[in-house]
């Protein structure tokens, strides 16, 4: 294993794991996950939310959005257990799911799903509709990847 | 007489497991399959006008087309239709553009060697061995990076959680369709057995002398939950390839070899609203089709098109990239209703010893041959000749379909 580069927050997978590539559209949901807060982007004209952002609203076409930031609450909604290797380094398996995510009071209209990995949960213990929660991963200073766990 | 388009010949070279062809390269094999194929149909090289191919093949069209000779090139065609989803989109593409005359005799194709290229189920071999080369280990910062492409730039947003192989993309909606409906891994077993059944009498096939047990299906290694080892499809090396021609010249070329006349009688491809590279990067598609093989619209547009229903199908070539993306087409295609594919497979339905609906039987990708989907064609075509190693008795309908799961396309052939 490589040694921890942040010793003093909770790490699940390597460093050597593939880093998110950044376009002008994801930049500033990636910017806000390294200052650890989750967002989605929300039309500002019809409200409608979605993810990853885009450089246009599916909903009204139109291309004025702010990155609005969500609780970090959410349910399962499907998710598999990875038994083949990803960078070899990291622990097998590990979860890949998706998320329904809670907008909390934001004034999005609708609610997004996102790709994100279980921690701390074997895949024996999840069901599709179990609540989750936001688990921040530091994978270096400037990027933070959101991962989530059963609620408690 | 019409230009309604027809297949009138189909070729291939050997396939092999992954790595197993050393002695030939990808693009040899390419002119392999189409010559074989010309061959079979009573045509030569110098009658092609028109190239096709997906999923990027590397083997260009225009250099095809200059190293065969052939006269002159008229028609050179690439499908947006991602991977195997654009199987039956570039035979699609083929019969438009024979039925449109901007060519007489279009040859489709796909040459894929895995063990030469890059192996797409392990992606992350290539991806740390750069790695490696590199020595770098270190994190690299959220900074602005231009992807080569919109797909690679979506991937780019789902890689850090170690979404990289099509078995994990795959598994998401199926793991969902079993907890809507009950589907179990029993019932994914089964579709492998069956599939590696109609192989066993299949000299073409990489698997023909390994025989596969329901048992071995539910002990072989878990790959990404619940597809094992052996609900996933192989990694091949080979070359294929299939013609298109107008019914005119199929009349004559039938008349010649005393086949049936296989017609493309209807053609769909396409993607539901938001399915992108589906179920690599599809989490915000419509709830209703998730769990679904994303296919129901373009297989109702497809029966409509063909003036054909489900039940005037006598045999099936479904793609199999995973046999939970089979039982979900089963759904999609209307051979049965939503939720009920399970119990589909289990009364036997896909098995040519007397199953209702013979499915894939030439032993699919999971048996026959990963060619992305096109060797599905050749073997529709064959099972309306009445020239499959597992022929259905009389078969006059055939459905074919191209991946599930991601954009997709699907073809219905008679035998006229």
């Amino acid at each position: 294993m490589t040694e921890k580069r942040v010793p003093d927050t909770e790490r699940w997978f390597p460093d050597v794991m593939p880093a998110p590539m950044v376009d002008h559209h994801t930049l500033p949901f990636w910017e806000a996950c390294g200052e650890q807060r989750l967002t989605v982007q929300c039309c500002t004209h019809c409200q409608h939310a979605q993810h990853p952002p885009a450089p246009i609203c599916s909903e009204c076409r139109r291309n004025k959005f702010e990155q609005v930031e969500i609780p970090g609450k959410g349910t399962l909604y499907t998710f598999t257990a990875v038994h083949q290797p990803v960078t070899y380094q990291e622990k097998l398996p590990f979860i890949i799911a998706i998320v329904s995510l809670d907008m909390g009071d934001t004034p999005c209209k609708n609610s997004v799903r996102m790709m994100t990995n279980i921690v701390d949960s074997e895949a024996s213990e999840l069901d599709i509709g179990q609540p989750v929660q936001l688990a921040w991963e530091k994978m270096s200073d400037t990027v933070s990847i959101p991962r989530f766990r059963l609620a408690v | 007489m019409s230009r309604k388009a027809h297949i009138v010949g189909v070729g291939e070279s050997q396939y092999t497991k992954w790595g197993k062809i050393v002695d030939e390269t990808e693009h040899a094999l390419a002119h392999k399959a189409i010559l074989s194929a010309v061959s079979d149909a009573g045509l030569s090289a110098d009658d092609i006008d028109g190239l096709a191919s997906f999923a990027e093949d590397r083997n260009e069209a225009i250099f095809i087309a200059a190293e065969l000779g052939i006269p002159e090139l008229r028609f050179g065609n690439m499908v947006w239709m991602p991977g195997g989803g654009g199987g039956c989109a570039a035979v699609s593409n083929a019969c438009m553009a024979v039925e449109t005359g901007q060519a007489d005799v279009v040859v489709v194709y796909r040459s894929l060697c895995q063990g030469q290229f890059m192996r797409f189920g392990n992606a992350a071999e290539t991806m740390m061995a750069d790695t490696a080369q590199s020595g770098d280990q270190t994190p690299p910062p959220v900074t602005l990076q231009q992807a080569d492409s919109l797909l690679l730039a979506a991937m780019g947003s789902v890689m850090p959680f170690g979404m990289i192989t099509a078995a994990a993309a795959f598994a998401l909606p199926f793991r969902r369709h079993m907890h809507l409906y009950g589907s179990t891994s029993e019932q994914l077993g089964k579709i492998a057995v069956t599939f590696r059944q109609h192989a066993n009498n299949n000299v073409r096939a990489v698997m023909k002398d390994k025989t596969l047990t329901l048992e071995q299906h539910q002990e072989s290694r878990m790959i990404a939950d619940p597809f094992r080892l052996f609900d996933c499809c192989m990694e091949n090396d080979g070359a294929c390839a299939l013609v298109i021609t107008t019914e005119e010249r199929a009349q004559d070329l039938a008349k010649a070899n005393g086949r049936s006349m296989v017609e493309v009688v209807a053609t769909a491809q396409g993607a539901p609203r938001g399915y992108s590279f589906g179920a690599f990067t599809n989490a915000n598609v419509d709830d209703a089709i998730y769990a679904t093989a994303g296919n129901e619209l373009m297989a109702n547009r497809l029966w409509q098109k063909a003036d054909l229903s489900p039940e005037d199908v006598d045999v099936a070539q479904i793609y199999d990239h995973f046999t939970g993306s089979v039982l979900m087409q089963l759904e999609d295609f209307g051979f049965c209703k939503r939720g009920e594919g399970g119990d589909f497979v289990d009364s036997g339905a896909l098995s040519i010893d007397g199953g209702a609906l013979p499915t894939n039987t030439s032993g699919g990708s999971l048996s026959e041959a990963y060619m992305h989907g096109l060797n599905h064609v050749l073997e529709g075509a064959r099972s309306l000749w009445g020239e499959s190693c597992n022929q259905v008795d009389n078969a006059r309908v055939c459905l074919v379909t191209s991946a599930a799961g991601v954009p997709s396309s699907a073809i219905v052939l008679r035998a006229n």
